[in-house]
């Protein structure tokens, strides 16, 4: 049962963010606990409110319970998609929450620009590839009907 | 060879780099990837999946491990294969079978896997012909058969290589196609085996599979498989091959680097447990084969280094378990001055003797017993005896024998004109001759042998007449002009 505060993460930027922020209250448990709580509230608003909910909830040690967080924060599953534009937050939500009705464990996306693959989408997961990119389908597309735009061009005299 | 994002889009399989440690690489992803197969990574280099685990897949790097984690890695759903053809005689190749010599070269259109299990006893043939070296002490004492594996073994840098390439010498002139694969040997090494062959004008019958102890672990543990399966491409074309594996001692130590690097359970002396399975499974490749009705064979040489002439070693005594015999390479005979340094008394030949015809046989027997006879009477000396007359024409014509079986590396003797000479020892025809002259004697009548085909066909037709040593012999006294003439021209 993965805690409800993965559920937050939505992208391998957060992962890598959140486990910072772990680290760093992991640190602050050997100092007093004012300066944990300290840590806490300099935390992302969102994230900070569901640590302390499940903190309050939790009857295992701080530390043990920081402990077991950032190992399941570090096997959390990857879907690698290659986009060729900067997807905005709402683009991410929509795509996260996709992933969230299609999965039963919270799944992380990392996202990839490449602007050369011009539209759609490369998706790589458990080490499946799939290349839905539009510069797969033109170059599929130029390779069956080569032929053809070769004589298209030749007969507007745009090639000789 | 496709591109890395053809085998992409062909398997729709990718996986990442998570750690690299030296040539073997730990990958994450690839779900249907076999052991075997040849994975290509994003930048260029490719290596073989050596296992596979529930996290990672490990695989072993043919190139320097210059890759970094998170590189891309696709399948190729191939094991690994070497173009084989004639388009390679005269060449080097690397383990992967790319060129290394600078000449024009058409790229062979066959490939053939480099791993293929050996073939059944339903295709093998007894071994029955004679293999002749050029070189007296083995083609008299220790004869090789075509098909045979033997194990050449001796200390590092007491004539091993030289004679093997003695050998692969004779072998290309009766024919042979000669692959010489070249294990971990230094590039120098390499160098002067191909100047060898240039000089002894060998090209069109020999292959050389070069890997020098700066290439990765993969690639000097796949060459003599990579040889193998060019010595099996001609073979299956009709011709009859002489494999050099030079040598196996180095083969087994950089297996057993890629096993620890994999973290297996080490054995004796660090070697993994399936050692002998990887070495005997390459070596069970060889032999005499039946091809479309005729015979065709894989004579094969595994070399194996002794560390101070010790012969109890694993790996030595591996290979002598998988091997029909082995020729051993003396130390102290070779610091004694004599060349090749070969022990007739601690070398066997388990299926060469069946390959002689009946006078050599003879000669063999006759020749090993007074070998024999011949080192008794020399340690008997050491007890400052005084001595028979008897006794002083054994050693007499002992130190003649060992005249005759005295050979330098760059001469090859053919077998007929080696019976002869030592019928004619025998006979007496040089009872009184001084040994620096004999041996003068014996070199300008090999030198005629090789030069007067008149002379050369007078003693084919006399060893080829003869059935039994003694009868040679005979024949010879009878008829000392036969070679003393020559002598006289």
């Amino acid at each position: 049962m993965s805690s409800p505060v993965l559920k937050l993460i939505k992208t391998t930027e957060e992962q890598s963010l959140f486990e910072d922020e772990l680290n760093s209250l992991k640190n602050a448990l050997y100092q007093n606990e004012d300066h944990f709580n300290e840590v806490l509230n300099g935390l992302r608003p969102q994230i900070a409110k569901a640590l302390v909910t499940e903190l309050s909830a939790n009857s295992d040690s701080k530390e043990n319970y920081l402990n077991n967080l950032t190992e399941e924060l570090r096997k959390l599953p990857t879907v690698g998609l290659t986009l060729a534009f900067e997807p905005s937050s709402a683009t991410i939500n929509k795509i996260y929450d996709w992933l969230a009705s299609h999965t039963t464990t919270p799944t992380l996306i990392d996202i990839d620009v490449n602007p050369r693959i011009l539209g759609g989408v490369i998706i790589v997961s458990k080490g499946t590839y799939s290349d839905l990119s539009v510069k797969k389908s033109v170059d599929n597309y130029l390779k069956e009907h080569k032929a053809e735009i070769i004589q298209n061009l030749k007969t507007n005299k745009l090639i000789s | 060879m496709k591109t890395f994002q053809e085998y992409l889009d062909t398997t729709k399989e990718v996986g990442f780099i998570e750690r690299v440690h030296r040539s073997m690489v730990y990958v994450k992803g690839l779900p249907n990837v076999r052991p075997g197969e040849i994975v290509l990574f994003e930048t260029g280099q490719s290596g073989q999946v050596v296992t596979l685990s529930a996290e990672h897949v490990e695989v072993l790097l043919f190139t320097d491990p210059d890759v970094s984690v998170g590189t891309k890695v696709a399948r190729t759903n191939e094991n690994l294969q070497v173009r084989v053809g004639r388009e390679l005689l005269g060449m080097t190749i690397t383990p992967l079978g790319k060129p290394i010599t600078l000449k024009a070269y058409k790229k062979p259109s066959e490939t053939r896997l480099i791993d293929i299990t050996p073939p059944s006893m339903v295709n093998r043939k007894n071994i029955n012909r004679q293999l002749e070296t050029g070189v007296s002490w083995v083609d008299l004492v220790v004869p090789l058969g075509k098909g045979q594996r033997e194990l050449i073994v001796g200390d590092r840098k007491i004539g091993k290589t030289e004679f093997l390439l003695q050998v692969m010498q004779s072998a290309a002139s009766q024919g042979l196609i000669c692959v010489y694969a070249a294990i971990a040997k230094r590039k120098l090494d390499i160098m002067r085996a191909e100047e060898f062959v240039a000089e002894k004008n060998l090209t069109k019958n020999t292959i050389i599979v070069s890997s020098s102890a700066s290439d990765p672990a993969g690639l000097i543990f796949i060459a003599p498989y990579t040889a193998m399966t060019i010595a099996e491409y001609f073979r299956d074309q009709g011709t009859d091959v002489l494999l050099i594996l030079d040598d196996m001692t180095a083969h087994a130590k950089y297996y057993r680097e890629i096993t620890l690097l994999a973290r297996r359970f080490p054995g004796r002396s660090s070697y993994p447990g399936d050692i002998f399975y990887v070495q005997s499974r390459l070596l069970e490749r060889g032999g005499n084969f039946l091809i479309k009705g005729k015979e065709v064979s894989i004579t094969c040489l595994p070399v194996a280094e002794l560390v101070m002439g010790d012969m109890s070693g694993y790996i030595q005594t591996n290979l002598m378990a998988v091997t029909d015999g082995h020729i051993l390479f003396d130390r102290d005979l070779y610091n004694q001055g004599r060349r090749p340094a070969i022990n007739p008394f601690l070398s066997v030949t388990r299926v060469g003797h069946q390959t002689q015809s009946p006078l050599q046989r003879d000669l063999s027997l006759e020749l090993t017993s007074f070998l024999v006879h011949l080192e008794k009477l020399r340690e008997f000396m050491h007890f400052g005896a005084e001595l028979s007359e008897a006794t002083k024409r054994t050693l007499s014509l002992g130190d003649q024998v060992l005249a005759l079986l005295e050979q330098g590396t760059d001469t090859i003797i053919p077998l007929s004109i080696n019976s002869a000479l030592l019928a004619a020892i025998w006979a007496g025809v040089w009872k009184t001759t001084k040994l620096p002259d004999l041996k003068k004697a014996l070199k300008d009548i090999i030198a005629a042998y090789a030069a007067n085909k008149t002379f050369a066909g007078q003693v084919d037709n006399l060893v080829a007449k003869e059935k039994s040593f003694q009868a040679l012999v005979q024949a010879i006294k009878a008829d000392q002009d036969l070679l003393l003439n020559t002598l006289k021209k």
